[in-house]
């Protein structure tokens, strides 16, 4: 069955060809674009990082460093003076932990309020849509008062605290989803004798995967990248982030651009290279297989 | 299997709820613990013995890296020194976010054990600050008793400086330009560079608004020759008349601007990226003391050829010249915090110390603070100050009703510097400010 | 039966503890902290807080013309991300299909949401400058010097460079969301339509928007939230200068609280942004004729 139809597939696809190739040939010119527009500010960046700062002064920001004489200076700034490595550290505790946590939450939220009823239902999504509506900052203060209150201030659960609370944005992705899962799933491993934690455990979250996957990698570039919550709640030296080792080469009057722009490509190319690894479960979808009654 | 399976997973759940619970129940004894000493527990003079086998951990809150930079660190230092205690630097990237974060941690009971303070911030955080006064620090500060809040000192500055033009000699020469003495030759010179095309007369990184305050915020009180000219304006229901020095110093400002001598477009570029011209595409930048190393930065090999000389607000060469003196970075102490003491300690010793201040003004490029201590001047700024007849105007950030009508005006000198550099009408201005102005002074007490 | 009962209600309770928790206390508690302050004089520092009623509310509203003219800014933000959503939608189908490359196309469109705000700050200001500009080099090798402006500084021009940097950033998060919903349509309904005879262009109006349509009511929200909630991107990269040109309602809201120590009056715009954001998404909802989602 599965091969015949493959090859039926295939057959439709060549009669088609050339018709599409004027179609293919925007597609791909558009994507050209699109891709170069998304890498020259990029560009800019690395470029700068082995610059002097008389260089990044006077020269056209998208001339290549000289490549035989290439200056490291900057680099070396930000691994010795900067301690980029206990960053690295404490930002890959904070998203793990967080997203695990926050992944765990948007799950169970889901599943209780997709497939139940219950009497506040309404009140919690409104809740949730609160959340999103707040505004950040201003809010700071009473949020702030709390943290220090529970006594977590300074220390790095206060982040994760925050970075866990699951967001409507979230839920709404995992109801999209665990609608595609169908109840009737449920309902024979109910006949079978599961419980509800069972078939939340069994069930639910394994089948929710690839939107688990989609949005622990943006819920991480968020942590990861996120400076105001560490730089707010963990002033403390040993809890410095990337990117609050970040903003210590960034300040209003002494600010040095090149160890900046050096700081800025070694924060980005870790999450870059994960982003590389990890994106097949981005964009992997659901296992048609598993869904199937 | 199953059943074992999900056990786990519920001993997991109960584990991070009570976790959770915990950390209320935690913080409910915290505050309670805090609140008590709060009653009355008087800090018996900072030279008490701190009892040196004790471990004490004192927190700094600072911008901009100001006590660990340039190859100093305060805290190398103060080991040295008190081996029993640890300062733990807490930075933040600029005065604005510093003081964000001072409010916010001040509302939640969170103050650092010593911070760093602005002049303009006394107004405010003063307030709140311990009183110094029976440290030696602040018996051989110059300008303790300038900034006394309520009567009282609580802050103590730890650098001094004054404001220049940076200029390159080399293009100077190449121009045949003499230092200028005058408001006018100022003009006239950058007008001469101007015309030969070749540089930016004057750098001026306005798309970041302050890097136009050697002019909109301080030549209306080196106009009026009184540093505290903000407390006067606080009492003056309309100080933007033209007869009043605040016009009149934006009189001038605006002559210097409609000049356009800051390039094509000031207010496209951030102090950032003109910092880096200096010298090489830009002729002069107006700044601090503070600006010498990134001067030499950016002149490279070439750093021999950097000058200086100070903005000269005066019609006459005849005439003193008024030129502003800042004493800033004040350090100061919460009262009634829990290592009061061992914060007065630290600053006393900070400011005190010879070996310790001197190294600290030589790397921040600053004058001292303090009469007993003497910090070495670089040739290039000295050099500012010779021929020159000098009237030093110390600074004052403005005090609170200043505070309080600026804050309901929406008063923002570089803010105004922006809107004069895009053209706006100085006279307009002026009427608009005067309006509002006298509205919000008449309802603040 | 009743003992299904139990373990139900001993799973709600389990498992939504914590999130609820988490939304009374960073949410509930906030908010009503928030409003409790739009009623006060609070300067953000003083030990009272002095209660004026509604005078915040209404200074707003009658007296504060400058607030409501940076929110003019933000409408421009709402009004061309919403006009990128239908472009994003062809993208995401795009970046769907089995064109070959498109996996690499894929990991190029989202590259810039995972980039740094810093980054992205630093790498515009040089980008847009006047002096050395990569964008203003790039227009005179095209010859189109014609085309060259002051992109920072120049009033009526801030506010789209600033826009254009957002799209740059969130366009491709976007597009990965659409993404992320088209994967979720079986494969076989439309192969099904394929086989039917159905046209790229009736597949994407007939099967594909109406199965991604709860993921474009979350797109508006976001975008509808987004635009009105604009803080970094104009805070980074010019502090809402020159003057207030490209300010935002929120970062005037910011600078009330924290530079014109205004705490009551910057949470009564904290409480008059949220009501902005329901009202408008209700209407919104309306217009695009859009139900409660489940």
């Amino acid at each position: 069955m599965q091969t015949s139809f493959r090859i039926n597939h295939d057959v439709r696809k060549q009669s088609k060809s050339a018709s599409l190739k004027l179609d293919q040939w925007l597609i791909y010119s558009i994507m050209a674009c699109i891709t170069v527009i998304v890498f020259l500010p990029m560009l800019v960046v690395l470029f700068a990082s082995f610059k002097t700062a008389p260089q990044i002064g006077n020269d056209f920001p998208l001339q290549l460093p000289s490549l035989t004489n290439l200056n490291l200076e900057n680099y070396m700034v930000v691994f010795t003076k900067g301690k980029i490595l206990l960053g690295f550290k404490n930002s890959i505790f904070l998203v793990v932990i967080s997203v695990a946590v926050n992944a765990l939450l948007g799950t169970m939220t889901t599943y209780c309020l997709h497939r139940f009823d219950f009497k506040f239902k309404k009140t919690l999504i409104a809740l949730f849509a609160l959340g999103m509506v707040i505004p950040g900052q201003i809010c700071e203060i009473a949020r702030f008062s709390i943290m220090s209150r529970i006594g977590v201030y300074n220390t790095i659960w206060a982040p994760v605290i925050i970075y866990a609370a699951a967001d409507l944005m979230q839920l709404y992705i995992y109801m999209q989803f665990i609608d595609k899962i169908p109840v009737s799933l449920d309902e024979s491993a109910m006949i079978d004798g599961a419980t509800y934690f069972q078939i939340f455990y069994k069930i639910i979250f394994p089948l929710l995967k690839p939107a688990t996957a989609t949005l622990a990698i943006i819920k991480a570039v968020e942590v990861m990248n996120d400076m105001y919550i560490p730089y707010l709640y963990m002033p403390s030296a040993k809890l410095r982030t990337v990117t609050t080792t970040l903003m210590s080469f960034s300040s209003s009057q002494f600010s040095a651009w090149e160890y900046l722009s050096a700081a800025i490509v070694v924060v980005m190319v870790p999450t870059i290279l994960i982003y590389i690894v990890f994106q097949k479960y981005i964009f992997a979808g659901i296992v048609a297989g598993a869904v199937k009654e | 299997m199953k059943r074992t399976k999900l056990f786990k997973g519920l001993t997991i759940f109960c584990s991070i709820t009570m976790l959770i619970s915990s950390f209320v129940g935690c913080g409910k004894n915290a505050e309670t613990t805090e609140a008590t000493p709060d009653t009355k527990e008087v800090a018996a003079g900072a030279e008490s013995k701190v009892e040196t086998e004790e471990e004490i951990t004192l927190t700094l809150l600072q911008w901009d890296n100001i006590f660990t930079k340039n190859n100093y660190d305060v805290v190398a230092e103060y080991k040295k020194v008190k081996p029993n205690v640890t300062i733990e630097i807490e930075n933040l990237k600029d005065t604005g976010e510093f003081e964000q974060a001072m409010k916010i941690r001040k509302t939640a009971n969170q103050m650092p054990d010593i911070f760093a303070l602005k002049p303009y911030m006394l107004a405010d955080f003063g307030t709140i600050a311990a009183d110094l006064s029976d440290l030696e620090a602040a018996r051989d500060s110059i300008y303790a008793e300038t900034f006394k809040v309520d009567g009282k000192i609580v802050a103590l500055p730890t650098q001094a400086f004054n404001e220049f033009v940076w200029y390159n000699k080399e293009i100077f020469a190449e121009y045949n330009l003499e230092v200028p003495k005058t408001w006018d030759e100022f003009i006239k010179a950058a007008e001469t560079i101007k015309a030969g095309g070749k540089y930016i007369p004057i750098l001026m990184g306005g798309k970041d608004a302050w890097p136009d305050y050697p002019f909109n915020e301080f030549m209306p009180s080196l106009v009026a020759n009184d540093g505290t000219l903000w407390n006067k304006m606080a009492e003056d229901p309309q100080p933007f008349t033209p007869d009043k020095p605040f016009y009149q110093a934006y009189q001038m400002i605006d002559q210097l601007y409609s000049a356009e001598v800051f390039g094509t477009d000031p207010l496209g570029m951030g102090f950032d990226q003109v910092k880096a011209m200096f010298g090489t595409k830009g002729a002069m930048l107006c700044a601090g003391q503070w600006f010498l190393a990134d001067a030499q930065k950016a002149m490279g090999d070439k750093s021999d050829k950097i000058g200086t000389f100070l903005l000269p607000v005066r019609k006459d060469a005849s005439e003193k010249l008024n030129t502003i003196t800042m004493a800033d970075t004040f350090l100061s102490t919460a009262q009634g915090g829990k290592n009061e003491a061992a914060a007065k300690e630290f600053i006393n010793w900070f400011l005190t110390d010879a070996a310790n201040y001197q190294a600290f003004t030589k790397a921040m490029n600053v004058n001292s603070t303090m009469k007993s201590i003497e910090a070495g001047v670089e040739p290039c700024i000295a050099e500012a100050f010779e021929g020159v007849d000098v009237n030093p105007v110390i600074y004052d950030g403005g005090n609170k009703k200043f505070q309080a009508i600026q804050a309901a005006t929406k008063f923002d000198v570089k803010q105004i510097g922006q809107e004069m550099m895009s053209g706006k009408d100085l006279d307009e201005l002026m009427n608009n400010l005067n309006k509002s102005w006298q509205e919000a002074q008449s309802t603040t007490k | 039966m009743n003992s299904l009962k139990t373990q139900k209600n001993v799973l709600l309770i389990t498992f939504l503890f914590i999130p609820v928790l988490l939304l009374l206390v960073f949410v509930v508690y906030p908010t009503l902290k928030l409003l409790q302050t739009s009623f006060t004089s609070w300067d953000g520092f003083s030990e009272v807080q002095q209660i004026i009623g509604f005078k915040n509310y209404k200074d707003l509203i009658f007296n504060s013309k400058e607030i409501w003219v940076s929110l003019k800014n933000n409408f421009l933000y709402f009004i061309i991300h919403l006009g990128f959503i239908p472009l994003e939608i062809i993208a995401a189908v795009i970046l769907n299909s089995k064109l070959r490359g498109m996996k690499f196309f894929k990991s190029v469109v989202f590259m810039p949401y995972i980039i740094n705000g810093v980054a992205v700050a630093y790498a515009f200001s040089f980008f847009f400058s006047p002096v050395n500009g990569a964008l203003n080099e790039i227009l005179k090798m095209l010859s189109l010097e014609g085309w060259i402006q002051n992109w920072l500084s120049n009033p009526s021009v801030v506010n789209y460079s600033l826009v254009s940097v957002s799209l740059w950033r969130y366009s491709g998060f976007h597009i990965v969301l659409f993404l992320a919903a088209l994967q979720s349509i079986p494969e076989d309904i439309i192969e099904a339509a394929v086989v039917d005879g159905a046209n790229a262009f009736k597949r994407l109006i007939f099967i594909i928007l109406p199965s991604i349509k709860i993921v474009v009511e979350l797109m508006l929200f976001l975008n509808l939230r987004g635009a009105l909630q604009v803080f970094d991107i104009p805070f980074v990269i010019t502090q809402g200068g020159p003057g207030t040109a490209s300010s935002t309602f929120a970062l005037s809201t910011i600078q009330m609280a924290f530079k014109y120590k205004n705490f009551g009056m910057a949470s009564t715009m904290g409480i008059s942004l949220i009501m902005m954001i329901v009202v408008f998404n209700w209407v919104q909802k309306n217009i695009f004729g859009l139900k409660e989602g489940k």
